[in-house]
């Protein structure tokens, strides 16, 4: 087959989809929307279930017709009572009560305790009465009945305060709850566009901001910046730019992914976002962006941070924690091919200047540095998978995955290994520089555990399983 | 058998774990080709958007099922081509829509009109092939990954290839007569 041909062919399909460019927030939207789907607590049917429900509809069809037609035939006209429709109302998402196992779509890794018994899964509170051993979802937020894809972010404020978004037909609308999960309120509709990525942040019960990035393919990035001063009934907008009027916060990272809203204070906060230009966004940058503000979210200013070492993967920076003028950014570099790091930026003057420091060991970025203060840190370094025997496949037989959990008290300048741990790790949280909790989820391919918590109340040293699975290897003092 | 990497083993195992980043850095960088995939079928971008969407959460959901060392791409953009082909059984009734396009400079129309007619051949071709045809000489995957996306064998896959090319230059030539 000639080239030309090829180039011809290829240059044809290049003109088709020249008008039809790809959205520039499709990527976030798509996995955002896919991870935060409501539907994936819905139990997935066999396919062997839907070819029998096939056949039975088309069997019943067929009698239907059958019948019909003899009773055309016959002239007889059945009489046939009519029923109003009942109409459908919005379906609450089910709140089973969990006993033994965790459900489908119950994910340890991504529970985030917010007080001993009580945590948030990302979309609803759930509470534990027995240390980790049963789990029930208090309840979830009703769904809008014009509730449509897109716009969706949560933040858990403490065991009682946590907030929603999602769009809808009129506009972002931001749910909360004061009291727990046991009942939530909607806000008005915010007037943003639906093809939106929200960020979401808030300093106490009652001020909190909202960032919304808009990329259409119709016009140009846009972004708005909201706040609330009443827990989140009111919001008004504080601050709008778009990539093309030249401003700082419309330029800022465009077309990026946004990676956290963080405030210290009412009037201090942090923007972070992740600029991946090897996959394919469309971004001047790559790499970790920050920028500050220092009024309340109404201007920002981009941060420069120090270089780091190039590559062409792809780029993830976690929400920074600052105590006073101390603050930590911890950034990864991965992907597929090219050797990753895990890194830290830190500064001790609120941000004016910042150092660049290489974690000495690889800490995947589903497990970055989890910082409590600005100095007092956790990182889990996994090695694997160790197949039982040399030569082994570990695609045939199930391998181990060995964490290695490593803290620093000096912001990530120095660290010491803690404890070495048997199952992969999904969450390392920690309440303060003792309290923490070790969560990794079920996963047959990789170790067959059954997914479970540990707990540690000597900030890493030991840990007390609160499931039944033996998990610790080898502890260190 | 391809011999994934350790970083993509550890991100399918993050992802399967609940890892939104994990998910992103496994599927993000397939979302262009498969917008683009879903556009050739659909002819829609706002049905390729959400043919896009429909196929990242069903993909996320049967994660499970991704063959350990199986390529990621023709498992992702099966799953894409799957939701089309279902987008348009849905809409068999509707009517069959034609890309169009916009003016364009007078700069350009020597340009356009040399590239017109394979422009029409090639919107004119049966969806299945024109979704070979863009596996194939635009996203440049091999057969054995067009034939895993369309479901079909590679040798079909290089027969329905061949099938549209010939349909290409046949209909090319007979706008030359």
């Amino acid at each position: 087959m000639s080239s030309s041909v090829r180039d011809r062919i290829a240059e044809a399909f290049e003109r088709e989809l020249e008008h039809t460019p790809v959205p520039p927030s499709l990527r976030t939207q798509a996995v955002r929307a896919a991870v935060h789907d409501p539907r994936r607590f819905e139990p997935q049917r066999p396919s062997w279930v839907l070819g029998a429900v096939a056949a039975v509809l088309t069997i019943a069809l067929i009698a239907v017709l059958v019948v019909g037609s003899h009773l055309l035939r016959s002239n007889v006209v059945p009489s046939v009572q009519v029923h109003p429709s009942p109409s459908v109302a919005p379906q609450p998402l089910p709140s089973p009560s969990i006993t033994g196992a965790y459900p489908r779509g119950f994910y340890p890794g991504s529970l985030h305790m917010v007080s001993p018994g009580v945590g948030w899964n990302g979309v609803a509170y759930v509470e534990t009465s027995d240390a980790g051993l049963h789990w029930r979802v208090i309840s979830s937020p009703p769904t809008n009945s014009d509730q449509i894809k897109g716009g969706f972010t949560s933040f858990v404020l403490d065991a009682t305060h946590a907030w929603m978004t999602g769009a809808t037909t009129h506009g972002l609308v931001v749910t909360r709850t004061v009291d727990g999960g046991h009942t939530w309120s909607a806000s008005d509709p915010l007037p943003t566009l639906i093809q939106t990525t929200v960020q979401l942040n808030f300093i106490d019960a009652q001020h909190g901001w909202l960032v919304v990035d808009t990329a259409g393919s119709a016009s140009p990035n846009s972004r708005a910046i909201f706040a609330t001063s009443d827990g989140g009934r009111r919001w008004s907008e504080i601050a709008r730019a778009s990539e093309s009027d030249g401003s700082v916060l419309g330029r800022l990272a465009a077309g990026c992914t946004p990676s956290g809203i963080t405030f210290i204070s009412a009037d201090y906060g942090w923007l972070t976002y992740d600029c991946n230009r090897a996959s394919g966004v469309l971004s001047p940058h790559s790499g970790p962006v920050a920028a500050v503000t220092r009024d309340g979210g109404r201007s920002w200013e981009a941060v420069p941070l120090p270089s780091y070492p190039s590559g062409s993967g792809y780029f993830s920076a976690s929400p920074p924690v600052f105590t006073l003028n101390n603050g930590i950014l911890p950034v990864f570099f991965g992907g597929i091919g090219p050797s990753p790091w895990t890194a830290i930026y830190a500064t001790t003057d609120a941000g004016q200047t910042w150092s660049f420091r290489q974690l000495p060991f690889f800490a995947p970025h589903n497990l970055p540095p989890h910082f409590i203060d600005a100095r007092t840190g956790w990182a889990v370094k996994q090695t694997g998978p160790i197949p039982p025997s040399a030569g082994v496949d570990c695609y045939v037989v199930t391998c181990a995955f060995v964490a290695e959990l490593y803290g620093t008290t000096d912001g990530g300048a120095t660290w010491k290994l803690l404890s070495r741990l048997v199952p992969h790790a999904d969450a390392v949280a920690f309440f303060d520089a003792n309290v923490g909790y070790y969560a990794w989820s079920e996963n047959p391919w990789l170790d067959l555990s059954p997914g479970g918590i540990m707990k540690t109340t000597d900030g890493g040293r030991s840990w007390s399983v609160v499931r039944p699975v033996p998990p610790v290897l080898e502890g260190q003092g | 058998m391809t011999t994934p990497s350790f970083n993509e083993v550890s991100l399918v195992q993050a992802a399967r774990s609940g890892d939104e980043l994990a998910f992103d850095a496994l599927v993000g960088p397939l979302i262009d080709p498969a917008f683009k995939l879903a556009v050739v079928f659909l002819r829609d971008p706002a049905e390729a958007e959400d043919a896009v969407q429909e196929a990242c959460f069903k993909a996320w959901r049967k994660l499970d099922q991704l063959q350990p060392g199986g390529p990621l791409r023709p498992w992702f953009l099966s799953i894409v081509a799957n939701q089309c082909r279902s987008v348009r059984r849905t809409n068999w009734w509707s009517e069959i829509r034609v890309a169009t396009f916009p003016d364009r400079s007078a700069s350009h129309r020597e340009d356009i009109e040399s590239n017109l007619d394979l422009d029409s051949e090639l919107a004119k071709l049966p969806v299945t092939d024109r979704a070979a045809l863009f596996l194939f000489f635009y996203l440049d995957l091999p057969m054995n990954e067009i034939g895993r996306v369309l479901k079909i064998s590679s040798q079909a896959a290089k027969s329905r290839v061949h099938r549209g090319v010939v349909k290409l230059r046949l209909s090319m030539t007979e706008v030359a007569r």
